[in-house]
């Protein structure tokens, strides 16, 4: 049994639905693209799964671990092992970096220690007292990460971590990405409308277009595959 | 660098920097110190207002709108009822004291038991409702709380007069109009007994603002849907946070009960409770000092601007305009809500007190960069 098994989900919102039966699944220990134009219907997949920001579930079924998320309120799911980082790295604006790590830490079964999570990320060590509205967007895009991994989760939902970022700090979240995916054995569900990141870091990737999943395939077949790239991706 | 400078051995440079952190550690603590114990000099000085007896309910009223502080500022919600609280804290002593002949601890215990109980129940029926329903349902209990006391149920409330005679406990001596203290031989001006009454109430606040529970609320005010992702149980922080606030607005109206000798029915009024919205606001949600901010600039507008009649330039002592003032200012209310209104458009959760940080935050980069230069 997969560790999130979504099935003929379709979701929407009070201006219409949105999703029209989308079917993925993730395994443990795997890292896995969401890839789609912009409202392909990602985000909304992605709230659908963790029950955040209300897109109203209209049928099919989000299993995790065996466990209906359907039936959990939103607070509730996160004590599973699922956690998002959701899009636009929002962290708590007043809160200091290491208050962000606590509060997360405090609110789960079983956390990590937070000199694992320095170990992890020593750039946020050397700001551990600062508020997270005085960093930069690299840095609070580490620090959203950073806060779900410290909840010591099975999965994490990353909704757009690369966007809007340095080519090099892009690098330096891609590596963070395997980095908990290989040492931690975190598995990773990635949205992404940056073919190139779905690319480096994840070994299965979903097309989503108009609500629907239209395409499964490994990386070798997305990069050789350009037309489907141009057709869905624009890229 | 000069000689002077680097003959400091290092040793004294760790125990400076050692006394920096601590300062800045527990800068709120010190910061709440030094203000209720200086709010009376300052008030009493000539330029002022000349006497101190405001700076009583000066203090008292910082409590209570720092109590609806962590509700507005660190929570996010936006009550219209708190003066249900002070007015219980108020009213549940004062009946200890009068009808019952209890002593004020126990009285003033009660009262705060009574508050967290009701501020508990109610909380749980509307926490969960969305900002304008849970804002409309607060004045409807508030208004609730005012009937009651009116009413006057077995007579313990006392109806349109409240609470006058015999509510004052045994400990408090009265000489001239003002009130003493009197402790196991001691004798002290009632001033530093509320003094330091606020300054625990105050300390209470602030541990509870920066322990995880705190940080929490800051959480769920920042980004609720986001809070909720991470695990936290939103509506039972918002119960509790509901509960604590009413316990220390409690805390401010079984001292204000001393203050007042009694309890009078219009602190239960609605503009009670607008008041103490008006002043966080003014003062400036955001941080811990400003609703204090807030409750002085308004408690001390009030009594300044109706006293002052006479504008006098340049000096008392050599009187080339004088202008007489006192027609505009008995409408002094106008140019206090002028200034709320600037606050509000300028910087609506800054206020008062975040205006007067920048502006000392400029100063000291100035003064800092020159001496870089220099």
């Amino acid at each position: 049994m997969s560790l999130l098994e979504v099935a003929g989900l379709q979701a929407g919102y009070e201006t219409g639905q949105v999703l029209f039966g989308v079917d993925l699944s993730v395994e443990e220990d795997e890292v896995v693209s969401l890839l789609g134009r912009n409202g392909a219907g990602k985000t909304t997949t992605m709230h659908a799964i963790v029950g955040a920001n209300v897109p109203t579930v209209l049928g099919g079924e989000i299993r995790f671990d065996g466990t209906d998320l359907r039936e959990r309120r939103n607070y509730q799911i996160s004590e599973l092992g699922l956690s998002l980082v959701p899009e636009g790295r929002r962290c708590f604006r007043d809160l200091t970096v290491e208050e962000n790590l606590r509060l997360a830490a405090n609110h789960a079964e079983d956390p990590l220690s937070i000199d694992d999570v320095w170990d992890q990320f020593p750039e946020l060590k050397d700001m551990h007292d600062r508020p997270s509205k005085n960093m930069s967007g690299g840095e609070q895009q580490m620090l959203a990460i950073a806060r779900s991994l410290i909840t010591n989760p099975q999965l994490i939902l990353m909704d757009e971590p690369c966007e809007g970022l340095a080519p090099l700090i892009v690098r330096r979240i891609e590596s963070i990405i395997k980095d908990i995916n290989g040492k931690r054995d975190v598995s990773v569900l990635l949205v992404e409308q940056n073919v190139a990141v779905a690319m480096a870091v994840a070994e299965r990737h979903y097309v989503i277009d108009e609500g629907e999943i239209v395409e499964e395939l490994s990386t070798e077949q997305l990069r050789k595959d350009e037309a489907l790239r141009q057709e869905y991706l624009g890229v | 660098m000069s000689d002077r400078t680097s003959t400091i051995n290092s040793n004294e440079v760790g125990v400076f920097t050692a006394l920096q952190s601590v300062v800045g550690r527990y800068r709120v603590p010190i910061g709440a110190l030094l203000l209720v114990f200086s709010v009376r000099p300052v008030v009493s000085m000539d330029l002022l207002l000349g006497y101190g007896a405001v700076a009583n309910s000066i203090l008292i009223w910082m409590l209570f709108a720092a109590s609806f502080n962590i509700l507005l500022g660190y929570t996010g919600l936006l009550s219209f009822g708190h003066a249900m609280f002070l007015g219980i804290g108020a009213y549940v002593t004062a009946i200890g004291l009068a009808r019952f002949d209890s002593p004020f601890v126990l009285s003033a215990l009660v009262a705060l038991l009574v508050a967290g109980v009701v501020a508990y129940l109610i909380a749980r029926l509307i926490a969960q409702k969305g900002e304008i329903y849970f804002a409309m349902l607060t004045l409807a209990f508030g208004t609730t709380a005012h009937f009651v006391a009116n009413y006057d149920p077995g007579g313990l409330t006392g109806g349109t007069t409240g609470i006058a005679g015999g509510a004052v406990p045994a400990w408090i001596e009265t000489e001239r109009g003002l009130k003493y203290v009197s402790l196991g031989g001691f004798q002290f001006d009632w001033y530093f007994f509320v003094a330091a009454a606020v300054f625990v109430g105050l300390l209470c606040i602030w541990q509870l603002v920066r322990s995880p529970f705190g940080r929490t609320l800051v959480a769920i005010r920042e980004n609720r849907d986001l809070a909720r992702a991470m695990g936290i149980n939103t509506y039972r922080y918002k119960v509790w946070a509901f509960t604590l606030s009413g316990v220390v607005a409690a805390y401010a109206g079984a001292i204000l009960e001393v203050n007042e000798q009694g309890a009078t029915l219009s602190l239960l009024t609605v503009q009670t409770s607008g008041d103490v919205i008006l002043m966080t606001v003014l003062g400036g949600a955001n941080y811990f000092f400003g609703p204090l901010a807030g409750a002085f600039v308004w408690l001390f507008a009030e009594d300044f601007l109706t006293d002052f009649e006479t504008l006098v330039l340049p000096l008392e002592q050599f009187p080339l305009i004088r202008v007489d003032l006192s027609g505009v200012l008995s409408y002094w209310q106008f140019f206090l809500g002028l200034l709320f209104v600037v606050a509000v458009v300028v910087a609506p959760r800054e206020g008062i007190w975040g205006l007067f940080r920048s502006v000392v935050k400029k100063a000291v980069d100035r003064i800092k960069s020159e001496r870089d230069n220099a």
